[in-house]
């Protein structure tokens, strides 16, 4: 189930704006960290297991790998812990490339909860906006491609079977042949767009999302939490110290407020989770 | 009142010599439904085309015609695109965008309709033409069946006027074809929406037109109803493409109503003083097999399920074999398990001889940009062959410039030359008319002359009925019921040709309008 997909498109894509800013930008890991544990529970809800610890995996590796390879180029930093061909190794750079490394992996889960949310119509839905000529070309594409693929295929395996010629030969001659039927279909094509008034007045754009108060009310309590982690964020410095700044009452609400912005996907997933188990148990 | 009144209209293409269309006058009532037929480049194409002026052909035009008494090229873009409505014969390449709901929103899109307006129209036409459960289906995944109907859906969320449509079912199976034909009937009783529908398949919609025309070489040679027309054309060559009760009714010059549906013809051949048994004879000639299949077990993924489903299957040396089938039941997955481009994970296929293998679309045997470049790649002793297939004129051609008839025979040229001793035939017979349908079935009978077997699978019942030896039924991952093509189509009820459903329980064994009429006595 996904249910966050119900929300207007461009009010989801606000919201990962949102994130996706404070994440790049703030480079905290306090702030990383919880972004990252938003992101993977609301995978672990909406996708299947087996792609999520995938893409888990792939993060340790890149987290370990930038954390490990950061030290070895960067050399700046007070507290020298080693010293590798006559250059110091330093614990600040560890930290810093393991505060990048959570800051690349982050985005990468980020993008992952992206496309579970952004499908095709969504995408179009963004592009219509802009210009329905736009949107109407990506459609376009949309189904090209896989037709396209399907009759290349198609005129391999027939070919394989005709003809003996070696396999990039064939392959070259399927693929020609391919884009020649492409281009003979796509007069048809023009035919039927044209004989349905392609052209003929200024295109309108339908889509079957609309703007709904549950819409309004997402974007308004997304943007008050964004305003106020920006304003009252707190930085850490690297180099050449580490220096963690104490946090107060306005810091901790910062804080918080992030933490609330990237668990709102898993916390509205288990809501109506929840909702759908209370409703089947009164009937 | 009429909606379209073409008056005198001649018209030359460019770079032909001859005229497409001469001479016409016809006018077109409100809420007509009306049929045009003729053979194969006789100008149907071209006249529907002159109606609908985005699709106009470029070329010389002489007389006039008149949509609503105003004249066709005075009509704006967005009136013309919102009151004609156009569906092509191809139901894949007429589909615009991605998913169906864009689909069926195309049109209005184009007209600058508000989103709102588009939400309920779309909607509302979702509704009536079955489409509620698909509407966000990717337009790739429907069926060439579902793909035509939804051309048709998209066409009608404008509301148009008249609908013109070239050969809209030629591409179709049976049963979608019957399905798109009685739509659009019921379309032309609730909305008095006017039909003008050129088609070579006519088995049911020469009975639910109005009127019938009959264009001979750019003319209009007869224009009539339907039981009316049926003995004007008696003998014209196209008499032998009409449906089976009016061919049967047109060969005994009998003095009663003509018949149009099955129905009819049943009630027709009981008035008749006829032989209650044809005799014939059910041997088979051929001996020996030459392909057998054992316990063939197929799917496409590692969890899907089963599309064949231990099929057994034994081919005879020299015969015409036709699988038959629903679409979407295996036909065309077990030719391509046959010819090993999948392989089953269960099961045996025994041959020792050459296969070769002809696709449901001939163009992709083709590679080249010349006939005699394509050929030259398989062998250089080419020339006989071709001059044997009435092919060596097209030479320098570019095989996609054929007619579908010619396609298909420049296809079983080029197969032929590997010197196969089975082929395998996938949906032969696909967007033919029934001239190019009976020299495919002479092409192949000639084939089985030279020993070479052939396997073929089609939907076309008259097709099977007409030239194959022995017939087999599809269903459900196997073979269900499988005989000589006499006592097939003598066994089934639904599963058979119009002529065997007339016959049945009044003449024994016959199958073919043929038959019946060597039962009539006198």
């Amino acid at each position: 189930m996904n249910t966050l997909k119900n929300f207007n498109p461009i009010v989801l894509l606000i919201y990962f704006i949102y994130v996706l800013f404070i994440s790049i930008f703030s480079f905290n890991p306090i702030l990383l960290i919880s972004g990252m544990l938003g992101a993977v529970l609301y995978c672990l809800v909406v996708s299947d297991k087996r792609s999520l610890l995938k893409s888990i995996a792939a993060c340790i590796i890149i987290l370990l790998a930038v954390t490990i390879t950061n030290p070895l180029f960067s050399h700046n930093g007070k507290t020298v812990l080693f010293f590798i061909n006559d250059n110091r190794v330093t614990l600040e750079a560890f930290v810093y490339g393991a505060v990048l490394g959570l800051c690349i992996t982050e985005v990468i889960l980020w993008f992952k909860c992206f496309n579970l949310v952004f499908d095709t119509e969504r995408f179009i839905f963004l592009f219509g906006k802009i210009s329905p000529k736009l949107a109407l070309v990506l459609s376009m594409t949309l189904r090209f491609i896989p037709n396209f693929i399907k009759s290349f295929r198609e005129i391999n395996r027939t070919q394989k079977l005709i003809s003996n010629k070696r396999r990039l030969k064939r392959y070259l001659n399927s693929f020609s042949a391919v884009i020649t039927q492409a281009m003979e279909n796509s007069i048809i094509t023009s035919d039927s767009m044209n004989s349905r008034g392609y052209g003929s007045k200024k295109r309108t754009f339908y889509s079957r999302f609309r703007f709904t108060l549950s819409d309004a009310g997402f974007l308004i309590i997304t943007s008050v939490l964004f305003v106020l982690s920006v304003v009252y964020k707190t930085d850490f410095t690297y180099y050449p110290e580490l220096i963690f700044p104490s946090i107060n009452f306005l810091e901790a609400l910062g804080y918080l407020s992030f933490i609330i912005l990237t668990f709102i996907p898993f916390i509205y997933e288990l809501k109506e989770g929840i909702r759908w188990k209370y409703l089947i148990s009164k009937i | 009142m009429e909606i379209f009144n073409i008056e005198n209209l001649s018209f030359k293409y460019n770079k032909s010599p001859k005229y497409a269309l001469k001479n016409i006058n016809l006018k077109v009532n409100s809420g007509e439904f009306l049929l045009l037929i003729g053979q194969s480049g006789c100008g149907k194409t071209t006249l529907l085309k002159m109606l609908k002026k985005e699709l106009a052909p470029l070329g010389e035009k002489s007389g006039e015609i008149f949509y609503k008494r105003k004249k066709i090229e005075d009509l704006s873009k967005a009136e013309s695109a919102s009151e004609i409505g156009f569906i092509l014969q191809d139901p894949d390449s007429q589909i615009v965008t991605d998913k169906v709901y864009s689909e069926l929103a195309f049109g209005l899109e184009s007209l600058g309709v508000d989103k709102e307006t588009i939400r309920s129209k779309t909607a509302e036409f979702a509704a009536y033409f079955g489409f509620s459960d698909m509407f966000d289906r990717e337009t790739n995944s429907l069926s060439g069946g579902e793909k035509q109907l939804l051309n048709l859906a998209s066409v009608m969320v404008m509301n148009p006027k008249v609908i013109l449509l070239d050969e809209p079912v030629s591409m179709l199976d049976p049963i979608f074809a019957v399905d798109f034909i009685h739509t659009l009937k019921r379309i032309n009783d609730d909305f008095g929406t006017t039909v003008i529908i050129a088609e070579h398949h006519l088995s049911e919609v020469y009975r639910l037109c109005d009127k019938v025309i009959y264009l001979n070489n750019g003319d209009i040679t007869a224009y009539n109803s339907p039981k009316e027309i049926s003995v004007d054309l008696k003998n014209e060559k196209i008499g032998k493409t009409l449906p089976a009760p009016v061919r049967l009714y047109n060969t005994l010059n009998s003095d009663l109503d003509c018949p149009l549906s099955v129905k009819e013809g049943r009630e027709f051949l009981s008035k008749l003083d006829i032989n209650s048994n044809y005799n014939s004879n059910l041997e088979i000639k051929c001996s020996g097999t030459v392909l057998s299949v054992r316990n063939l077990w197929f799917r496409y993924e590692k969890h899907g399920r089963d599309i064949l489903k231990g099929l057994s299957l034994n081919i005879k040396k020299g015969e015409i074999y036709a699988l038959l089938g629903e679409n979407g039941c295996g036909k065309s997955t077990l030719l391509n398990v046959i010819n090993g481009s999948l392989k089953a994970y269960k099961g045996k296929i025994k041959h020792n001889l050459k296969l070769s293998y002809l696709p449901q679309n001939p163009k992709n045997v083709f590679v080249k940009d010349t006939l005699e470049d394509d050929m030259k790649l398989i062998s250089n002793s080419y020339k006989e062959l071709l001059s044997e297939f009435g092919l060596l004129d097209y030479l320098k051609t570019h095989p996609y410039d054929l007619s579908g008839g010619e396609l298909q025979r420049a296809a079983i040229c080029k197969v032929l030359l590997t010197k196969p001793d089975i082929l395998l035939m996938d949906e032969a017979t696909k967007g033919f008319d029934n001239f190019a349908k009976e020299n495919l079935g002479r092409i192949l009978k000639s084939l089985t002359d030279r020993g070479i077997t052939v396997l073929l699978v089609t939907h076309d019942l008259e097709f099977a009925a007409s030239f194959a030896d022995r017939c087999g039924l599809l269903f459900n991952g196997g073979i269900t019921s499988e005989g000589i093509t006499r006592q097939f189509f003598r066994e089934n009820i639904f599963y058979t040709t119009s002529a065997a459903k007339m016959a049945k329980e009044i003449i024994d064994n016959a199958v073919t309008v043929d038959d019946i009429i060597r039962c009539v006595n006198g």
